[in-house]
């Protein structure tokens, strides 16, 4: 497709420069995808708590254009929150199945990481990752709910990474 | 009362206020009018709510039975809002506070408009910002009330001050100046002027001091009919003048028999249930002694005699069991213990025949619990006392590193009063220390009471000095729970026999609390037995778990009276290989879950039970956790 | 006649009003429920097993996670039951900072249940007033132990920190206003029509099955029952200040409200004292070994939780670690009551009955 820019006013042409961007599609989805990310509200044990925290008053991670859904159907991320347990995994693959692609997941603390304190239990998983494929870490216990905006801030980074460059992160 | 007097001086203040309005009233009618506020709501309401608020306030003076509410919700019941507030008493007062309080207002306004100069018309205007504070709340009926409120006292106020503008300034100046203050505030924070908070915390002391008293009168406790018996029970059992009542009690404890547990009671077995309850503190060697016939009043040496042949008996009776089950507990024998049996050997050491033969039993101890053994240590101790001052000095010298001061100080009492009074004070002495409670007991202490007030003041009051403080003593050595334990290894024995309890202690490093090692083929009639006895009336199941000890499993069940505020520890030893209980879920379904939760994690099967499951983990689970050999079924990491 | 048929429901265990990974399988006929089977262990970690392995300073943090919304009432809990077995005298500036970290604990805890629950039923905005102030309690513990949720914060024999500078001060600045905003918020929620037919007469027992089915706390008094074990069987320094037990006679959610609320009022009174009380200067440890050791024995205590009677039990072998320890924990006994309760309501009830019991599933779970 070419352009014509005959008859075009250097004053129109830096206009035009200012006004006009050329992008892929890719970055284009990337770009509204990682600004509206929604998660789900997956409480598991106490990280919840700060996950609530992050979506109430004081820290308001509405203003990020994240807010939570109860459905999985609705929603973009699941934040693992928390601890889980051996009886817990089917039930979180499956809510993570019934999630529509594309979708992320973020495993909040040290328990949904890698078992946390309790990695030695005998009802424990140790780590999320052992179940769904996990998009970005937060250490803690429990993260602070500066430290989730981080991790959520990460996920949008690695979005718009991966639609720019074409590259996997992993 | 202080309650009564704050709430005539509301009522005062009220009255007062309500005189001021009149005299204002009429002399609007007689002068301008046009100062005036908004007709409807310039003259009656505020008469109403001055009647409402006396007759409120006392209204209250019955109706005291709730110390605390919902303050903002005082509103709510003025405009017809039907709630269900649970404490009408205070809300009404509250109510009453604050129109008092704004009648309060409305009189010392106009001092305030006499200083300030302020015309009628302010307080018209401060309605309509009344009016307009109180509209986007977003509770309306609140608001209204709040509205209606503030109106009551912006209309008060409106008509003092019109009442003062034609009163030309006959009042004082120092209480104005406060006033004036208080009224050039924005009208939000009107209702923290100084008469108000002022009359509110009165009023919250009257109603506190009328809680407390209610408290004091009905011990607060949630069963008041069966609260006010088991009080009457204990004062009966307290009282020393007993034969008829003990008769009462016994034939009431056959009239009300308990639904399951009582075909067991015969009449006679009532008889002894009664005799036992009156004798908490007494070693079950002395009941035996009693039985026996032999009389235990006044003669010492007979009374030491009887006791010991009691030991004696019980010794014999269960000897073995006892000693070997005194060897499990001596490891976990604290320094009390010690410092008891220390005692003892001294007591043994000074006293002669008796005390050798009362150290002899001491020593033995058949019971196993620190309670006799202090009784007889006790003995032992006034015994030498009788005997020799010195030498009971030296003995309780010797005892105190143990105690504190107090136990110092009475040793020094017990050893006054054994001067003072020898034989007789020394059995004064020792029934103190002994059976506070214990009914024969009493008698004979009575006795002994009557002979050596009669015998010598100072001497009386010596022992009297010496009786508020044995207390202590005789709850630190042995513990306060002692005498608990005690009446439940009877109640528990007289009613189900003696082959129920495989050991029953103080746990001193659980605060005291009493346990009971019940076997598995008694547990669950233990169990029903300790919730449905009346004097036991275990109620409450505070927790319920078990433990893998290697060779075997244990229950642990803890018990909480609300209607004798007592705790007990149960405690079971379940087979490891074959570990089934009853269920408790019948008696207490609070044990539901835990029953699921300790099958769950160690296995134990809680037979009779409505939903057993894998509560925590699962059907699908291989092994129990909890057991010390678990290993996982699927290793990882 | 219609026909009606039974359907099963399955709440849970992801949902946004069990507050956790609770399931309740559900057996309505239309609109209401016939029977309802809760389903727990989503979260059971398997504390109790681990801490047989732990020193019993390491077993703290383990308890700050089971009632993440009061660690501090579970931090005391171990601690209390350790000292009481080694008869350890406490040192008072350290009983101050335990009794103001619990209460303001407790204040917290009860503002996330009151916010929680209205946004269960309803009502959004009371969350966010409610988070807002709990994120200053939030941030005085933060102050005072440095974590926001699992504080760590206690020890056997003490506390880990002393106050910083001024931070007393900030607690007593804290009481007033948050007096204030308690008001707000019964001018916000109390009292309003909607609310008050969503709660009023709904999930109703006596006091007889309160007992029977072992609840305590605000579940307990709810029905008339006088007991609180600050002021029964005081531990720490709690008879020291006077406040009242909140006691309600009506059995039902209603009242379950009103006690949570009126509780964070006396909680308000104690922290009040405690600061005007706090001593200038002192230790802030007992005097304890580099390894704590229990006696041989066992040992079993109880206090008050936001949620009610929390209990430890401790069996020692005289070693550093504890043979067997177990908590009571007060959700998974008031949960218990749940089936009984739901049963004949209609289903939109469920909700305001599971909220009002108030249940942390770390705790129910253990």
């Amino acid at each position: 497709m070419d352009l014509t820019l005959e008859g075009i006013t250097p004053e129109e042409m830096a206009e035009l420069r200012r006004n006009v961007f050329l992008s892929t599609l890719e970055q284009l989805k990337a770009w509204a995808r990682s600004n509206s990310l929604w998660p789900m509200t997956f409480g598991l044990a106490c990280c919840a708590i700060e996950m609530m925290g992050v979506g109430s008053s004081h820290y308001d991670l509405d203003r990020f254009g994240s807010f939570f859904r109860t459905s999985p159907r609705q929603s973009d991320v699941m934040i693992v929150s928390g601890t889980v347990t051996k009886k817990m995994a089917p039930i979180l693959r499956r809510l993570y199945d019934q999630m529509p692609e594309p979708k992320w997941v973020i495993a909040m603390g040290s328990c949904a990481t890698a078992g946390g304190p309790y990695v030695k239990s005998y009802s424990v998983v140790k780590g999320v990752d052992q179940i769904v494929p996990v998009d970005v870490y937060i250490p803690g216990c429990p993260p602070n709910p500066a430290a989730l905006i981080y991790g959520i801030n990460k996920l949008k980074e690695k979005i718009r990474f991966e639609a720019k460059t074409g590259k996997r992160v992993i | 009362m202080s309650g009564e007097k704050d709430l005539e001086l509301a009522k005062k203040k009220a009255a007062a206020a309500a005189k001021a309005k009149a005299a204002a009233l009429a002399k609007m009618k007689a002068g301008k009018k046009d100062s005036q506020p908004p007709s409807e709501r310039s003259t009656d309401p505020i008469e109403i709510e001055v009647e409402l608020a006396q007759q409120k306030a006392e209204a209250l003076a019955e109706a005291k039975n709730a110390p605390q509410g919902f303050e903002p919700e005082a509103g709510k019941e003025e405009t017809g809002n039907d709630l269900p507030l649970p404490n009408p008493a205070h809300l009404e007062l509250e109510l009453a506070k604050q129109k008092a309080a704004a009648a309060a207002r409305a009189k010392a306004e106009p001092l305030a408009d006499n200083q300030g100069g302020r015309t009628a018309s302010e307080p018209l205007l401060e309605i309509e910002r009344f009016n307009e504070f109180s509209k986007p709340l977003p509770n309306q009926s609140f608001a209204d009330m709040e509205l209606a409120k503030q109106k009551a006292s912006a209309a008060a106020r409106a008509k003092a001050a019109a009442m003062a503008q034609e009163m030309a300034a006959a009042q004082t100046v120092s209480l104005s100046r406060e006033s004036q203050q208080d009224t050039n505030k924005n009208p939000a924070s009107l209702p923290t002027t100084s008469a108000h908070t002022e009359f509110d915390l009165e009023a919250r002391k009257a109603i506190k001091a009328k809680a407390a008293e209610l408290a004091a009168k009905s011990s607060t406790f949630y069963l008041e009919d069966d609260n006010t018996k088991a009080l009457a029970t204990e004062k009966e059992t307290a009282s020393a003048e007993l034969k008829s009542k003990r008769a009462a009690m016994a034939s009431s404890a056959a009239e009300h028999p308990e639904q399951k547990s009582e075909p067991i009671m015969s009449k006679k077995a009532a008889e002894e249930f009664s005799q036992l309850s009156e004798e908490d503190e007494k070693a079950k060697a002395a009941a035996l002694a009693k039985q026996g016939g032999e009389a235990p009043e006044g003669d010492e040496k007979a009374k030491a005699i009887a006791v010991a042949k009691a030991k004696a008996a019980a010794a014999a009776k269960a000897k073995a069991a006892a000693l070997a089950k005194q060897g499990g507990e001596a490891p976990e024998g604290d320094e009390k213990a010690k410092a008891i049996a220390a005692a003892k050997a001294k007591a043994a050491a000074a006293a002669k025949a008796k005390a050798a033969a009362l150290a002899k039993q001491g020593g033995e101890a058949p019971e196993g619990d620190e309670k006799a053994k202090a009784i007889a240590a006790a003995k032992a101790k006034a015994a030498a006392a009788a005997k020799a001052k010195a030498a009971a000095l030296a003995k309780q010298g010797g005892e105190a590193p143990e105690g504190d001061e107090k136990a110092k100080a009475i040793a020094a009492a017990k050893a006054k009063a054994a001067a003072a009074a020898k034989a007789k004070a020394a059995a004064l002495v020792k029934q103190d220390g002994e059976a506070p409670e214990g009914d024969e007991k009493a008698k004979a202490i009575a006795a002994a009471k009557a002979k050596a007030a009669a015998a010598a003041k100072a001497k009386a009051a010596g022992a009297g000095k010496a009786r508020p403080a044995v207390e202590p003593p005789a709850d630190s050595k042995p513990s306060p729970n002692q005498k608990f334990l005690d009446k439940y290894i009877k109640v528990i024995e007289e009613n189900l026999g003696t082959d129920i309890l495989a050991a029953a202690y103080i746990n001193p490093l659980s605060k005291d609390v009493p346990t009971l090692e019940v076997k598995v083929s008694a547990y669950y009639r233990t169990a029903e037995f300790l919730k449905y006895n009346e004097q036991l009336a275990f109620d409450y199941l505070s927790e319920l778990h078990g433990t893998d000890f290697g060779s075997h499993f244990e229950v642990y069940v803890h018990l909480y009276s609300y209607r004798n505020s007592q705790s007990a520890a149960v405690k079971v030893r379940v087979d490891r290989e074959n570990p089934v209980l009853p269920s408790l879920v019948p008696l207490w379904q609070g044990a539901n879950w835990p029953e699921s939760e300790a099958y769950d994690l160690l296995g134990i099967q809680f037979s009779n039970h409505p939903d057993l499951k894998r509560i925590m983990l699962g059907e699908g689970w291989i092994g129990h956790p909890l057991r010390k050999d678990y290993e996982p079924y699927d290793v990882e990491v | 006649m219609i026909r009606t048929e039974e359907m099963l429901l399955n709440v849970g265990p992801q949902h946004p009003s069990t507050h956790g990974v609770f399931r309740l399988v559900v057996k309505i006929d239309g609109e209401i429920i016939k029977e309802a089977t809760p389903v727990i262990g989503y979260l059971h970690r398997g504390t109790e097993k681990l801490a047989e392995d732990l020193q019993y300073t390491q077993i703290i943090p383990y308890t700050d996670r089971m009632d993440y919304l009061s660690a501090m009432t579970n931090n005391y809990v171990i601690c209390h039951a350790v000292e009481t077995m080694m008869g350890l005298e406490i040192p008072e500036r350290a009983e101050y900072l335990r009794v103001l970290a619990m209460e303001l604990g407790r204040v917290a805890s009860h503002l996330v249940w009151w916010g929680t629950y209205l946004l269960d039923i309803g009502a959004v905005s009371p969350f966010l007033y409610a988070f807002r102030e709990r994120e200053m309690i939030i941030n005085l513990l933060n102050e005072l132990s440095g974590a926001r949720l699992t504080f760590n914060y206690m020890r056997v024999g003490g506390v880990k920190w002393d106050a910083p500078e001024g931070w007393i001060d900030k607690v007593r600045e804290f009481v007033p206003y948050m007096r204030q905003q308690l008001e707000g918020y019964h001018r916000l929620v109390t009292g309003n029509e909607i609310f008050m037919k969503r709660v009023k007469g709904i999930g109703t027992y006596t006091k007889e099955e309160a007992i029977n089915y072992s609840l305590s706390g605000a579940n307990l008094r709810c029905t008339g029952v006088n007991w609180d074990l600050r002021k029964d069987e005081p531990y720490s320094i709690y008879d020291r200040f006077s406040f009242d037990t909140v006691v309600r006679t009506g059995g039902d959610a209603w009242a379950r409200y009103e006690c949570r609320m009126q509780e964070i009022v006396e909680s308000l009174k104690i922290i009040e004292q405690a600061a005007a009380q706090f001593p200038a200067e002192g230790s802030i440890m007992a005097k304890v070994p580099k390894i704590i050791k229990a006696p041989k024995g066992e040992a079993y205590v109880r206090i008050e939780s936001p949620r009610g009677e929390i209990g430890c039990y401790i069996a020692s072998e005289g070693k550093k670690e504890p043979y067997r320890l177990k908590f009571r924990r007060p959700s998974f006994y008031n949960l218990q009551i749940l089936p009984k309760l739901l049963k004949g309501e209609n289903m939109a009830n469920l909700i305001t009955i599971l909220g009002a019991i108030d249940i942390v599933l770390g705790e129910v779970d253990g």
